[in-house]
């Protein structure tokens, strides 16, 4: 039986308010410098292709910061239902709008306010339509079962120490035989469990 | 974890160091951090 990995003296009103903070930084001050690679650079680092970015506003581009690219192993298809977990200022929302076509639909959620704003603005200004942007939690995401074909997440599930419970609620999300296409982290050293109560290591 | 919250097919299809010369210092390296892209599928 596999038990969730949950960190017992961590306390998540407190992480949960620092990744918002920092991500905040990330919407309102993209260019600060941080402990990872940000904006148009990023994306070409983890290999986004031209022709994906080209209709995402700087805006939304500018405050990227994921781990990977979950547009590159397997397509979108035009029509489906995609939910974008932890979706920052909506680069991926975006593009998984244009990929699914107006028959299809997105939903973007994420726990940072400011994120949700730039995410409404960029795709306003991208002028697309099939794309909603919710407030909420990875472990907990206001969507209603079996809604979505596709659950896209990037660098969100690293953030989250109830991880099997954020996993859970893709799974409800998902129609049966509904995908995944994640990107995120892996250590190839063992964490200690003292370092895993440093909050500094979850933000950056 | 993937599997048992009820996924199968599980593959992780992409890794890269995607901190290296990051403008802060970052435990990354500290602890050989990469960057994957993975998939998994709801049963059918």
């Amino acid at each position: 039986m596999v038990k969730p990995v949950t960190v017992p003296d961590l306390d998540l009103d407190t992480l949960r308010s620092e990744i918002s903070k920092e991500y905040g930084e990330v919407a309102n001050n993209p260019t600060k410098g941080f402990h990872f690679h940000t904006g148009r650079k990023l994306a070409k680092i983890v290999g986004y292709a031209d022709d994906l970015l080209a209709h995402v506003p700087e805006r939304s581009l500018e405050s990227f910061a994921g781990t990977g690219n979950p547009f590159a192993m397997g397509r979108l298809h035009p029509g489906e239902r995609v939910v974008d977990l932890g979706c920052g200022a909506g680069i991926d929302s975006i593009i998984a709008s244009r990929l699914v076509g107006p028959e299809g639909r997105v939903i973007g959620i994420d726990m940072t306010p400011v994120m949700l704003q730039k995410a409404r603005a960029a795709a306003l200004e991208a002028g697309v339509t099939n794309v909603e942007f919710r407030e909420g939690l990875a472990e907990s995401p206001p969507v209603e079962d079996g809604w979505a074909d596709v659950v896209i997440a990037n660098g969100v599930v690293n953030l989250c120490p109830d991880k099997l419970g954020v996993f859970r609620a893709m799974n409800r999300m998902l129609k049966p035989g509904g995908r995944l296409q994640l990107a995120d982290i892996m250590v190839h050293k063992q964490v200690p469990d003292e370092a895993k109560l440093n909050i500094d290591l979850w933000t950056g | 974890m993937v599997e048992a919250a009820g996924f199968e097919g599980f593959e992780i299809t992409w890794e890269a160091d995607v901190f290296s010369g990051a403008p802060q210092s970052s435990s990354a390296a500290a602890f050989e951090t990469v960057g994957i892209n993975y998939r998994a599928r709801k049963p059918a």
